[in-house]
């Protein structure tokens, strides 16, 4: 017994002091992300209020800061967050006639998730609205087609009373 | 107009009836590339399927009707001398799509139980004849009227988006 116990308490000493890092941890994850999601609005912020091509430019810039500083996508949620921001700055480069830059965006967008969101649709309608931009009409129907079918499915989840995974 | 429709046959059928309304990516291509051989990408000028492909791509996709869209919609499309019945059915379809990206899932249920009984005829089968194209309905009516602001009139998409945004975000906060 005299062997054991010392062991013993050294385990459920080593068990309470693991216990209290991980609510540290949680706690710290849960600060971070509660702080990344303020900038995130503020930067959403910034794109509403973007009407020149330089106020444009600023939101652009708080977009991609924003992208850079994300948490890993760990939770749809998450991931929503992220699919949405670049559908946001793609948007905001459509707009200043960076075309190339927004096709990138959208690229990387749709790559990150391919569940059928109302982020993933909205990057796809953009997509296809650029390709018609570039004169490319057959790659514009296909995209604008797959948003189509997401939208279906976001109907029918509607319909069906079914909470959006991102809302969950 | 019809009560929300609150049966689940109802609901069956209208996901049907939705299912059968989703144009297939060749008709989109086919209608885009109308589009572009008849004017550029100006409205201006264009024959009505091309038009009619514009409202596809565009609208349908998004699943949302921008002001300029909407008003294509209502001034070309919905216009019955203009639209056989086949493309009429797809204009339902738009409507419901509105409808929805402002949340209103069952006006749009609604308008379509409605606008298929009053357009069936005795056989059962869907007649667009020039007399029988419903008005626009209250609700869709209402449903414009609560996006104006003081502001001017804003788009009903970006209102919903921000909206589902920023609830989105809450969840993190």
């Amino acid at each position: 017994v005299r062997r054991v116990l010392p062991l013993l308490l050294t385990i459920a000493l080593a068990g309470v002091g693991c216990a209290r890092d991980k609510q540290e941890h949680t706690a710290s994850v849960e600060q971070a992300s509660s702080e990344w999601s303020q900038r995130v609005r503020h930067a959403h912020e910034l794109t509403d209020k973007a009407r020149s091509e330089g106020e444009r430019r600023v939101a652009i810039a708080a977009l991609r800061q924003v992208l850079r500083d994300a948490p890993p996508p760990a939770t749809p949620r998450v991931q929503w967050v992220l699919q949405d921001l670049q559908f946001r700055l793609a948007l905001a480069l459509v707009d200043n006639k960076e075309h190339e830059s927004a096709l990138t965006v959208v690229e990387q967008g749709l790559n990150m998730a391919q569940e059928p969101t109302l982020a993933r649709a909205n990057l796809l309608a953009l997509q296809g609205k650029v390709f018609e931009l570039q004169g490319k009409p057959g790659e514009a129907a296909r995209a604008l087609h797959e948003a189509l079918l997401i939208n279906e499915v976001l109907l029918e989840r509607a319909l069906e009373g079914e909470a959006e995974p991102e809302r969950q | 107009m019809a009560n929300e429709p609150s049966k689940p046959e109802e609901w069956v059928e209208l996901q049907q009836l939705g299912e059968s309304l989703v144009p297939t990516p060749e008709e989109l291509a086919e209608a885009r590339m109308l589009a572009v051989a008849a004017d550029g990408n100006q409205h201006a000028g264009l024959s009505e399927d091309a038009r009619l492909g514009l409202g596809l791509l565009r609208v349908a996709s998004e699943g949302r009707l921008s002001r300029a869209a909407e008003q294509h919609i209502w001034d070309e499309l919905a216009l019955p001398k203009i639209v056989p019945a086949a493309k009429a059915e797809r204009f339902m379809w738009f409507e419901r799509k509105w409808l929805i990206a402002l949340g209103m899932v069952p006006a749009a249920a609604a308008v379509l139980v409605y606008w298929r009984a009053s357009s069936m005829d005795q056989s059962g089968s869907l007649s667009f004849e020039s007399n029988t194209f419903p008005e626009p309905s209250e609700e869709l009516l209402l449903a414009q009227a609560k996006w104006v602001t003081s502001n001017g009139e804003r788009d009903p998409f970006e209102q919903r988006m921000t909206s589902y945004r920023l609830a989105v975000l809450e969840g993190l906060e």
